[in-house]
């Protein structure tokens, strides 16, 4: 998959600009506050028609402009195509794919895809339990939109339940209903979130013995809030009964998909208590990979990498393994990077070079090495 | 603006209206003051009769003139059968099917918790009662195909079934007359989960 042309009009701090890119690396240099992670979050866009930074699509438009838009031309196994993204201030956006207006942005979110990789994604590890359930919930709607259906449905039912929870006198028969809608819809959550994580497991188990010479082994597993032993079904609906008179007491749902997590372990230690700063990183990085992998078994061939400022956050030896890997399996990856000298490292490598000073683009270099 | 304070009252009196917004409201106003006087009268009769003569039918719920309503009270439908939906329009949709022929039972919403909507704020007791000593054999739940529908729907099984009747509730699935390709993807899924063997 490759993204050849980006064209931007009136998007954040750019007026307009055109960027042809090449087939290997992609590097956005320029100092802080110029534009590069705007161009990352313009391809991201085009991706996922949201931002990786905002909920607002006006935070997207130029200042005291009326409509911003985006423009790819792509490769992929099935052809080339032009996207057309364009967000006006008041009314809806329209995404176009061959200049045909796509209703559904579902139709539209499969073209390109792309992993993209920022310090915030950190928070995978060192974050909350939530973080770790966004990841799995974005990867999984990404392949299966029927996913996104359900889950969907499951925060439904359990704003419902808690709000029953919290009556004074509840209704036995009605909270057995939300009961078994929860168990129902929670069950073909947790099943799908354990068998992409069992993918995701065999995959990030290879990186990151790739990623540290063979030294390490991760190992990541599905915890849920409750035990389960055989049958989800039963496990989750025993598990409800069992936590009532809590939940009662509490006002909320005490189990279920909603407080599951996973856990990623290093040689049996948890990595988030456990883990140094740098195997951390490491840790982040093998699963960003892992998530390309899992993403090419799905679509059948690789998404675009976007990285994202994050090489300050891995050392020299990291980052040759990262690009041995990306080199390998011929991923189109972009860049950001305030420091320059990023670069002088990367020999033997198809690169090009952008230089970004305030909303405007330059092309520095255009080389291919050996 | 200034605009004539009859005018203005109007103009905010047709923008409470449900899909109705300030721009269509104006929009409507300015027809009326251009409008014959026999014709604005006749609308706002219109207006005041609908309120003053429509009741609610005192068995099923359903909107009418007279009570018991039409549908309650025609001999020719069949008595032992029930359909109970969430309001009175959905009594609109099924009639145009020309299909059932039982009689119907409104509820007046769904259940959502969230929204203070329980099984008491609902015509629930109505329904039990009338289904003690009516001699109804099969209550047909036509809730809408949501979370909330689906939750009034097991509720209301879990109620009717052991007074002995008959409880189904309606198929959700592919529409019909179109063409596999088009359907989304959720509706599918579901038509996928209730296939059956022919």
């Amino acid at each position: 998959m490759l993204l050849s042309k980006l064209r931007l009009e009136r998007f954040r701090n750019y007026k307009s600009a055109s960027l042809t890119f090449g087939e290997g690396l992609n590097f956005l240099v320029g100092n802080n506050a110029q534009g590069k992670t705007n161009l990352l979050e313009a391809i991201f866009y085009l991706c996922h028609l949201s931002s990786p930074r905002t909920n607002n699509d006006n935070d997207l438009i130029l200042f005291d402009s009326n409509e911003t838009r985006i423009f790819g031309e792509i490769q992929t196994q099935y052809g080339s195509h032009e996207l057309e993204v364009t967000i006006p201030t008041k009314g809806k956006k329209t995404a176009e794919v061959d200049g045909m207006i796509q209703n559904k942005h579902a139709d539209f979110q499969g073209y390109l895809i792309c992993v993209y990789f920022s310090p915030d994604d950190l928070k995978l590890v060192k974050g909350g339990p939530s973080e770790r359930r966004r990841f799995m919930d974005l990867e999984i709607s990404q392949v299966n939109p029927y996913y996104r259906h359900a889950l969907s449905q499951y925060n439904k039912v359990l704003l419902q339940r808690n709000n029953l929870l919290k009556e004074g006198r509840i209704d036995s028969n009605l909270l057995d209903v939300f009961s078994e809608q929860l168990v129902e819809t929670g069950t073909l959550i947790i099943e799908k979130r354990n068998s992409m994580l069992k993918r995701l497991n065999l995959l990030a188990r290879l990186l990151q013995r790739r990623l540290t010479d063979l030294k390490e082994s991760l190992l990541l597993e599905y915890v849920p809030s409750f035990v389960i032993d055989g049958d989800i079904k039963t496990a989750f609906a025993n598990a409800l009964k069992e936590s009532l008179s809590e939940e009662k007491y509490r006002g909320y749902t005490l189990v279920g998909p909603h407080r599951d997590d996973f856990s990623m372990l290093i040689d049996d230690l948890d990595v988030r208590a456990y883990g140094s700063q740098g195997q951390q990183r490491t840790v982040v990085l093998a699963l960003k990979l892992a998530e390309l992998e899992f993403l090419k078994g799905e679509a059948g061939e690789y998404p675009i990498l976007l990285l994202d400022d994050v090489f300050s956050e891995i050392d020299d030896i990291r980052r040759r393994k990262l690009f041995e890997i990306v080199r390998l399996n011929k991923v189109q990856t972009f860049i950001s990077t305030a420091n320059p000298k990023d670069l002088e490292d990367i020999v033997g490598e198809q690169r090009k070079v952008f230089e970004i000073k305030k909303g405007c683009v330059g092309v520095k270099q255009d080389v291919t090495f050996g | 603006m200034h605009l004539p304070r009859s005018l203005a009252r109007l103009i905010k009196e047709l923008s409470k209206l449900p899909t109705i917004g300030p721009k269509t409201a104006q929009r409507l106003a300015f027809h009326i003051v251009k409008s014959d006087p026999e014709k604005v009268k006749s609308l706002a009769d219109a207006l005041l009769e609908v309120k003053e003569t429509i009741q609610y039918c005192s068995i099923c719920g359903n909107i009418t003139d007279d009570d018991p309503c039409a549908l309650c009270s025609d001999e020719r439908r069949d008595r032992s059968v029930l359909c109970v939906v969430h309001g009175a329009q959905d009594i609109i949709a099924m009639e145009k099917t020309r299909e059932y022929r039982g009689l119907y039972h409104v509820l007046n919403g769904a259940i959502s918790p969230m929204d203070g909507i329980g099984p008491n704020q609902l015509r629930i007791k109505e329904l039990l009662e009338r289904i003690n000593g009516n001699n109804i054999k099969e209550v047909i739940l036509a809730t809408d195909p949501n979370v909330e529908g689906e939750a009034t729907a097991m509720y209301l099984a879990r109620l009717l079934k052991p007074l002995g009747v008959y409880v189904t509730k309606i198929a959700s699935g592919m529409p019909f007359g179109g063409d596999l390709e088009y359907v989304d993807e959720v509706t599918l899924s579901k038509a996928l989960e209730g296939r059956r063997e022919l």
